[in-house]
């Protein structure tokens, strides 16, 4: 009971969303898993082509003590290529079920995530918005802004860090601005994960595979 | 004369088919080791392809190829554009 407390207390304090390309490679299947403020969320995604990815996505809200369930649809609406650099901009969607309460409704949600990033930088940003049928989870605004430095330029097989800072917004939370040092480490494949902390003391990680 | 000509101009032909090929392909976006995963899957799919290096500081993709094999260019820009990719140049040397 004392343990499942803790474990309660450390996802109730943790901030939201996996940070990954929401499209992977074609043919390329990505399952993750993220603890985080509001609970955990997993989902798996798989994408036919480079420009977009079809999943399910399962998420658990701590604060509201509710479960959502969406079919995602991912898609890449402008990529640039630059000889060390490559620029992104996707949109993010999904509709399901809310289930809080005894009570069960349509849910669904709507972003854009963008990225830059060469082989010492990188920015991104992403953002969404979240509609439910229920009165008792609200609907909300989130975003999430990125900057990173690659400590040292690893080689395709290596591990390669990323040191990021983390900037979490949400304009109707008791807490609307989280800031956190985030470590990222991914290899050639197929893990990549993050662990960070915010100035609130939030912990937070996640676990991305791809194959 | 004519028959050494003939022995000697077979075994140059057998000689130069039989080689292996080293491409490198001068790729753009190609950032990150997250990145070659796709690109790497496919060329690995191709059955006259033997190896397969990256290097993400110059934007390479280095193919080796089997005695007699052919990587062609299209199938070369097939996989590079279908991963999500620009492709800028290919350079072909015998080993």
């Amino acid at each position: 009971m004392k343990t499942s407390f803790i474990v309660l207390c450390i996802i109730c304090a943790l901030p939201s969303w996996a940070e990954a390309r929401p499209v992977s490679f074609p043919g390329g299947w990505m399952p993750m898993v993220e603890v985080n403020a509001h609970g955990m969320n997993s989902e798996i995604m798989y994408s036919p082509t480079a420009r977009y990815a079809v999943g399910v996505r399962g998420e658990y809200d701590a604060s509201d003590d509710a479960t959502l369930a969406y079919a995602t649809y991912n898609r890449l609406l402008y990529r640039n290529n630059a000889p060390a650099s490559q620029t992104n901009l996707y949109v993010r969607s999904g509709i399901g079920n809310v289930h809080a309460g005894g009570d069960d409704a349509l849910a669904g949600y709507l972003g854009i995530t963008a990225d830059w990033e060469d082989r010492d930088y990188m920015v991104a940003y992403e953002n969404h918005y979240l509609m439910t049928g229920l009165a008792s989870v609200d609907d909300h605004f989130e975003q999430r802004f990125r900057v990173g430095v690659a400590p040292y330029r690893a080689s395709y097989e290596e591990w390669q860090p990323w040191l990021m800072l983390q900037a979490d917004h949400q304009p109707e939370a008791d807490v609307p601005l989280e800031i956190s040092p985030v470590l990222r480490v991914f290899n050639g494949g197929p893990v990549l994960a993050e662990a960070g902390i915010s100035n609130k003391g939030s912990v937070f990680a996640s676990l991305i595979l791809s194959f | 004369m004519l028959k050494r000509y003939i022995i000697l101009a077979a075994l140059v032909t057998a000689s130069t088919a039989a080689r292996a090929e080293q491409i490198t392909l001068s790729v753009t976006g190609l950032v990150c080791a997250y990145c070659v995963q796709g690109i790497e899957k496919k060329f690995r799919e191709v059955e006259a392809v033997t190896d397969i290096d990256f290097n993400l500081d110059t934007g390479t993709v280095t193919l080796t190829t089997k005695e007699n094999g052919d990587v062609s260019d299209d199938t070369i820009k097939d996989i590079i554009s279908f991963g999500g990719y620009g492709l800028t140049d290919i350079q072909r040397k015998a080993e």
